[in-house]
C-alpha cells in the first residue's frame, strides 16, 4: 500500500510541473489596449481627485490651497495629454484608411 | 492643517494683544485714582495668557483671566489730601507708569508681529492660487 | 503612463506641505510670545526633507484616502518633527520665544513657499505647452 502511495505522491508533482508552464504571451507586459485602458483610468482618477479637492474647498473645509491647485492642474494636464494622444491616434488611423485601396 | 489655521492663530494673537493694550491703558488712565467704588484706590490689572491647546484649530493664545495685582499700594505723604489717613498718608494705585509704558510698547510690537503673520499668510495664499492659473 | 510619477512636482508638493506646517509652528510661537511658561517650538525643514528624499523613493506609497494622489508621500508625518527650541533666552515668566528670530524665520519661510509655488506653476505651464506642441 505504501508503494502505491509513493507513486501517487510522485505523479501529481509531475503534473504540477507541466501546469506551471503557462503560455508565454500572458507574461510579456500588457497589450496596447491595456495600456490605453490604464491611461484612461489614470486620467479619470486625476479628475476625481481634482473634483474631491474642489468639493473640500467648496465645503469650507480646512484645506491647503496649494494641494487643491496642484490637483486641478494635474487633472488638466493629464486630460490634455490624453486628448492629444487621441488626436494623434485618430490622425494615424485616418492616414491608414486613406492609403488602403 | 490647512490655510485657515494660520489665520486663526494670528487672529487670537491680535485679540489677546489688543485686550492687553486695553488693560494697560486702563492702568495708565487710573494711575492717580485714589478712591474707587470699593473705597480702595485703583488696583493695577494684569492678564494671564494661555496657549490654546484644544478646539477646531490648533494653536493660538487666549486670555484666561484678568487679575488684580496684589502688590501693595504706594503711600505718599500728603496731609492736605481729602483721602489722607490719620498719619497724613494717601494710598495711591500700585501702578508704575514707566513699567506700563514698556509693556505697552511690547504689546504693540507683538500685535504688529501677528499682523505680519496675517499678511504673509495672505500673500502665500495668493502665490498658491497662481499655481492654478495658466 | 503616469506622467507625474517621480516628478519633481510631487517633491515640491510635499515641500509646500512641510513649509505650511512650519508656518503654523512659527505663527503659534508669535501668537504666544507673551504666554507665561510657553516654550517656543521649531520644525527643521532640511531634516524633514532629508527623510523624504532618502526613504520615500524606495517605499511603496499607500493611499489611505480617496483624495490622496497615487504616488503622494502620505506615509510621512512632518508634524512628528516638531520639537522645542530650548532657547537659552528664558524670561521671568518662563516664556522663551524670541520674536525677532520668529519674524525672520517667517520671512525666510514665505520666500521659500513663493519659490516652490512659482516653480510648480511654471512646470505645469511647460507641460501644457509641450503637450500642445507649441
Amino acid at each position: 500500500m505504501t508503494e502505491i502511495k509513493n507513486i501517487n505522491f510522485l505523479l501529481p508533482n509531475k503534473l504540477n510541473g507541466t501546469e506551471n508552464i503557462k503560455p508565454s504571451n500572458e507574461n510579456t507586459g500588457a497589450s496596447f489596449t491595456d495600456i490605453l485602458k490604464k491611461s484612461i483610468e489614470q486620467v479619470n482618477d486625476a479628475q476625481l481627485q481634482a473634483d474631491a479637492a474642489i468639493k473640500a474647498a467648496a465645503a469650507g473645509e480646512n484645506i491647503d490651497i496649494h494641494d487643491t491647485m496642484i490637483a486641478i492642474q494635474k487633472a488638466d494636464v493629464s486630460l490634455k495629454l490624453m486628448m492629444e494622444v487621441r488626436n494623434k491616434l485618430l490622425e494615424a488611423y485616418q492616414d491608414i484608411m486613406r492609403t488602403q485601396l | 492643517m490647512g490655510f485657515f489655521n494660520i489665520l486663526n492663530v494670528a487672529a487670537t494673537g491680535l485679540s489677546a494683544q489688543r485686550i492687553r493694550i486695553n488693560v494697560i491703558s486702563s492702568n495708565l488712565a487710573n494711575v492717580n485714582t485714589t478712591k474707587t467704588e470699593t473705597g480702595e484706590p485703583y488696583k493695577r490689572k494684569d492678564l494671564i495668557f494661555r496657549e490654546v491647546l484644544d478646539g477646531e484649530f490648533k494653536g493660538g493664545v487666549k486670555v484666561e483671566n484678568i487679575v488684580e495685582d496684589k502688590k501693595p499700594f504706594v503711600l505718599k505723604y500728603e496731609p492736605g489730601h481729602p483721602d489722607a489717613n490719620e498719619e497724613g498718608y494717601v494710598q495711591y494705585p500700585n501702578v508704575n507708569p514707566i513699567e506700563e509704558m514698556v509693556n505697552m510698547i511690547e504689546a504693540t510690537r507683538s500685535y504688529e508681529a501677528n499682523v505680519t503673520v496675517l499678511n504673509t499668510a495672505k500673500q502665500l495664499a495668493m502665490r498658491a492660487l497662481e499655481i492654478g492659473r495658466g | 503612463m503616469d506622467i507625474f510619477k517621480n516628478s519633481v512636482i510631487n517633491d515640491l508638493s510635499y515641500a509646500l506641505k512641510v513649509n505650511s506646517i512650519k508656518n503654523d509652528v512659527i505663527s503659534n510661537n508669535i501668537a504666544n510670545v507673551d504666554t507665561p511658561g510657553y516654550k517656543a517650538k521649531k520644525l527643521e525643514f532640511k531634516e524633514v526633507m532629508e527623510e523624504y528624499f532618502s526613504q520615500g523613493k524606495k517605499l511603496p506609497l499607500k493611499r489611505t484616502d480617496s483624495r490622496h494622489f497615487p504616488g503622494s508621500p502620505n506615509i510621512f508625518n512632518p508634524s512628528s518633527f516638531i520639537r522645542e527650541q530650548n532657547n537659552p533666552s528664558l524670561r521671568n515668566d518662563g516664556n522663551d520665544v524670541n520674536l525677532d528670530y520668529e519674524m525672520s524665520e517667517m520671512a525666510k519661510n514665505g520666500i521659500q513657499y513663493s519659490m516652490y509655488a512659482q516653480i510648480i506653476a511654471g512646470k505645469f505651464t511647460g507641460l501644457k505647452s509641450a503637450i500642445a506642441g507649441r
